[in-house]
This record gives C-alpha cells, structure tokens and sequence, in this order.
C-alpha cells in the first residue's frame, strides 16, 4: 500500500492546518487505525508529520535528531494504539508521546556532550538534502531558534505547547500533570527571555 | 474550537514575532511518512515475547484476540474450566446492563471515589460474556457485558475503586480469557494469570 | 457536568451495594471440606476487622483458575497472614483499597519497611494507586528496593494520583509494547516526570540519584 504523496508545504506564507480539518480526519482515522488499518495510520502520520517535526526540531538539543524522534514517536504511539481509549484527544496524546521521546534525548545528549566530535563526525551528520529552514538566510529565524535553545527545556516545551501547537492551559495540564498555574508560570518565564534575547537585536 | 490565534493575541509584539517564525511548517522529505508506516508495522509485527500470537487474524488485527476460537483462546490463555462455575447462593442479582456512562472527575484527591472503567472483548462468537475480577469477587454473574450492533464487541462499564486490578473475561460461563489488550500478571500464590489494570486516571 | 457527575456517583455507590457487599462473603463452590476451611478463614478475618472480601477475592479466583482444594485454602491462609502484616505496615490506613493494595505488594515479596515508607508519605490520603503501581513494577521484575524509592520519591514530590497511575501503565507499556526492561524503563519515566514535580524534600532523595541506568541491578 502505498501512500499517496501530499503537496509539499512551502515556506513562510504556510498556513496552518485548520483545526477543523485535523478533527474530522481524527475521528474515523483513529477508530480504524487501532484496528490496524495501516491506511488509515497513514493518514494520520501524513496529518501530524510537520507539525511533529516543527515541535521536535525546536524541542532537542540536537535538532538533527528529530525525524528520528518524530519516528520513534509515531511508532510507539502505533504501537499503543489498541490501548488507546479515546479518553484523551488524540493530538495531545501524541505530542504527550513525542515530549517524552524528545526529553529522554535530551537527557542522553546532555551526557554525551562532554564526547569529543571530530570534523568527520559533523560532516556525517549534515543532512543531504537541505532542510526546510536553510532555504534563505533568515536572521531572524535563526536568532529566534537560538534563543529558544537557551531556554531551559521545561520551560521551551510548555511555551512550544502552548503557543505553537495551540493546546489550552487545561489541555497541557492534562498532558504533563503540572499545575496551571506553574504552566503559566514557565510561559511567562519563556516569554520573558524571548522579549529580552531578542528586543535588543530586533533590526528585521 | 481551538484557535492558535487566540492564545497569541495576549503576547508581546516582539513574542509574537517568534511565535510567527516558530509556526512555520517544515517541509517534509517525501519518504518520510513511508518511512515512518513502514517502522511502525514493522514493529507491530514483531510481538514481544512472551505474548501470544492469535491465529489467523484479519486485516491486521494482530494481537486482538479471537476468542470464536476457543480452544487456541484457551490454550493461551493458560487454563481452561470445564462446566459451569455456579455462583454462590445469595450473591447479588444481575446489574442492568449499563450503556456508555460519562467519566467521573475526583472532586478531590483525597475523596475515594470509584472511577468508571470500560472493559471491551473481542468475541464475535460467544454467547455470552462477563468481565470478572477482584472488584466484584470474581462472581461472573455481576457484570455481563453488552454486545455491541456488529457482533463483533463485548463491552462493559465498571465504577472500580482507585488501585491495581486483576480481571479476567468469563466466556459462555465456561471459559476465561486474559484481556489481550491488557498486561498480565502471574499470581504468586497460585501461578494462574490474570490481566491488570491500575485504575487511577479519571 | 455537575448533574451528570452526581449521577455517576449515585450510580457507583448503588453499584457498590450490590458489589463485593459484607453480607455475600460466604465461599461456596469448591469441595465441601475445602469450602468450609476457606469460609473460617474468611469469618476469623472479618471478626478480627481485617477486609474479607480480599481472601475472597483471591479464593474465587483460585477457583475459577481450578486450584486443587488444599491449594486454596494455602492461598486463603497467606492473604489473610498478609493482610495483617499489611495493616500494621500501613497504620492508619485503613481502607480496603489500602489494604488489599499493600498485600497484593506483600505478595510479591515487597519489604514491609516499603510499604510503611509510602504510607508515610500519603498519611491522610488514600495510597491504593501508589502500592498498585509499586506493585506492578515488582510483578514487572523491577527491583522491589527501586520500585519502592520511585514510588516514594513521586509521593514526596507532589506527584497526583493520576501521574502516578500513568506512570505504572507507561511503564508496562514500554515493558510490553516498546521491549524495555522495566528497571529502565521506570527510571526514564520517573526522570521525565521529575522535572514537573516539587524538588525532594531534603530528607528523601533516594529517589532521584538512580539517573538513566541502561543496566539495573538484576532481581536475585
């Protein structure tokens, strides 16, 4: 089976999935997916992929990583499916999913930085085909990525929940079991840092 | 309706300027989403190893059991009982059989209170079929399940206390099968398995 | 919502009655010597204001399961032996909730001193979902020592119930499903969860010092 090819977004007028949409192809595609239908699974995949790429991107600490996360996320959550009761809306799950896969690498990142990486290493590790981002140079962009990395990553993944995947405060809490209050909390922090990274060089 | 707008409208100019760059979309390598289908049936093939693997299931069902096979169904399921299991006099009279309730929220985390679990079963064949576990005695006659339009699903709504459960599913009165969308445990005491749940989410 | 939950309450309780009430505790079904040992042992458990209904439990399941007769009656015996360890391990708690929660641990070999751990750190709140997860880790071939630290450390940590509960049905999922040990396992999702909890309380921080073990210690 194979799956048909959707039009390739392009860059910086993207509109975003309208949540609308997003719901109807959830409701049918899920109930056969958890069957097994993997036509239907790839639906879903095709739904979620940028978006989950978009999130694990800004989420790691190597961002090369995040096809390998967005991976490993889709096939846990397949995985899962025949236990997944539809108590909880389907896209929190699966972004509940992949912040778990992308903080436990992380984790191990932080403990692998001490390893000393040869040229070869880095040169390895250049993807072949040219990421979305690097299309144009973009100082902007990139100045935002930046400052976002430096955020710690507790308060960048609530941020990146909460303002670029648009899940509500009550939906985030049920996600990670974290206090709404300490949900705002790290947002604010977030923004904080943002606004004053990035005011003070903000020429675009 | 969610609306990603709406939450940025409360920010920053300069904040929302990010947000703005932060949302674009990737482009997506066109074999990626092949890739990632591919991974995930591929994993889904591979049954861990200490699961049963049902015969002959349909379009992909994997591991949901077919119990309209009942003697592989019991054979995995690692015991069978023969004739009826009579419930003891004086046990409680059948519970009408309840369609889907509404989840209960604790109103707080110190209330005990029973929070309402749905057990569903594959069973296209079976005449009947109950949901049996510490939370009723064991006594299948407590919880009969309903059959859903197609046949095919057996389901049933259980108010359980908060805690770790075991259960089964009584089959025709005659034969219990573990969930196989459930983990399992070997009791200590007897070495007979049963399936687990750990009730705790509303 | 409001009149929805109310009903749905009124529905459990109702639903409660009927379950597992004290007057349906006799034992029947088995051989007549079988059924009248297994029943003293219930009654002897009930006079002395243990839960009853857990050796109950256990000998229905036994019988269900065809357990030779004396085999019952050995399993009734050690979860009423248990169920009084488990009281005086989780003194005050006195739900049946608890209890039958701390022997199910206690069947699994948990320490008692574990389960008195826990029990201290939930002293006025209900803490069946706490042992239950405790106890599935064990069931899970978790070192019951490890088990009981993380689930101690999420109970000092300010950890809901409903976190805690995750956290146990997470971890046998990476155990089934993903193919992890579950040592490994229920220390990632501890470690991911950690950082959204309260710090440790200075006197308790077994918890946190085991990071990503990719081999724990092996169950002897």
């Amino acid at each position: 089976m194979t799956a048909p090819s959707p039009s390739r977004p392009t860059l910086s007028s993207l509109p975003l999935p309208h949540p609308a949409q997003t719901a109807a192809l959830d409701a049918k595609a899920i109930s056969r997916a958890k069957l097994g239908d993997i036509g239907a699974f790839t639906e879903i995949v095709q739904a979620y992929y940028a978006r989950c790429l978009r999130f694990a991107r800004a989420m790691l600490v190597e961002p090369d990583d995040a096809e390998d996360m967005v991976q490993e996320a889709f096939v846990r959550l397949y995985r899962a499916l025949p236990r997944y009761e539809e108590r909880q809306r389907f896209e929190s799950w699966l972004f509940q999913i992949l912040g778990n896969c992308c903080r436990t690498a992380n984790s191990v990142a932080q403990r692998n930085a001490a390893r000393l990486v040869t040229d070869d290493d880095l040169l390895e590790r250049i993807p072949a085909e040219s990421r979305a981002d690097d299309d144009a140079p973009n100082a902007w962009g990139d100045s935002v990525r930046h400052a976002l990395a430096e955020l710690p990553e507790h308060n960048r993944e609530i941020f990146l929940l909460h303002y670029i995947e648009g899940f509500s405060y009550d939906e985030i809490e049920r996600m990670t079991g974290v206090r709404q209050s300490a949900l705002k909390m790290r947002v604010k922090r977030a923004s904080d840092f943002l606004r004053a990274r990035l005011s003070r060089g903000d020429k675009s | 309706m969610r609306n990603t707008r709406d939450f940025r409208d409360g920010a920053d100019p300069v904040v929302r300027r990010a947000i703005d760059e932060l949302q674009r979309l990737p482009a997506v390598a066109d074999d990626a989403v092949a890739n990632v289908v591919s991974a995930a049936a591929a994993a889904r093939l591979l049954p861990p190893a200490d699961e049963p693997v049902f015969p002959a299931p349909q379009r992909g069902w994997g591991r949901i059991a077919l119990a309209g096979g009942l003697v592989a169904a019991a054979a995995f399921a690692g015991f069978i009982i023969r004739g009826t299991v009579t419930a003891p006099p004086g046990s409680p009279a059948r519970v009408a059989t309840t369609t889907a309730i509404a989840p209960v929220a604790y109103s707080t985390e110190s209330a005990v209170v029973p929070i309402i679990e749905q057990f569903v079963f594959k069973a296209p064949t079976a005449r009947r079929v109950a949901v049996i576990g510490d939370f009723n005695r064991w006594d299948p006659s407590v919880a009969p399940m309903a059959r859903s339009s197609d046949g095919e699903l057996w389901s049933r709504s259980i108010p359980i206390m908060p805690g770790r459960h075991t259960y089964a599913f009584m089959v025709d009165d005659s034969i219990l099968v573990l969930d196989p969308r459930a983990p399992k445990t070997r009791d200590p005491d007897l070495g007979a398995e049963g399936s687990v749940r750990i009730v705790g989410r509303p | 919502m409001r009149a929805a939950r109310v009903y749905a309450v009124a529905l459990s309780f109702a639903a409660l009655r009927v379950v597992g009430a004290q007057d349906s505790l006799r034992f029947v079904g088995a051989d007549a010597v079988t059924s009248r040992q297994v029943s003293q042992i219930i009654e002897a458990a009930a006079a002395d204001g243990l839960p009853a209904g857990v050796i109950l439990s256990k000998a229905r399941f036994a019988l269900a399961v065809r357990t030779p007769g004396p085999k019952i009656v050995d399993a009734a015996k050690a979860v009423a032996a248990r169920l009084v360890i488990a009281r005086g391990a989780i003194a005050p708690h006195d739900l049946e909730g608890d209890l039958a929660g701390a022997e199910a641990a206690l069947s699994y070999e948990v320490p008692a001193e574990i389960l008195r751990r826990i029990s201290l750190a939930r002293p006025k709140e209900t803490i069946a979902v706490p042992l239950g997860v405790l106890t599935q880790l064990v069931a899970d071939r978790v070192p019951a020592k490890r088990a009981g630290e993380i689930v101690e450390g999420l109970l000092r940590r300010g950890a809901t119930m409903t976190q805690i509960a995750d956290l146990g049905n997470t971890v046998d999922a990476d155990v089934k499903i993903g193919g992890w040990k579950a040592i490994d396992a229920a220390n990632m999702r501890y470690n991911n969860l950690a950082p959204h909890l309260a710090p440790m309380p200075a006197n308790a921080a077994a918890a946190d010092n085991a990071g990503f073990a990719t081999s724990g210690p092996k169950k002897p």
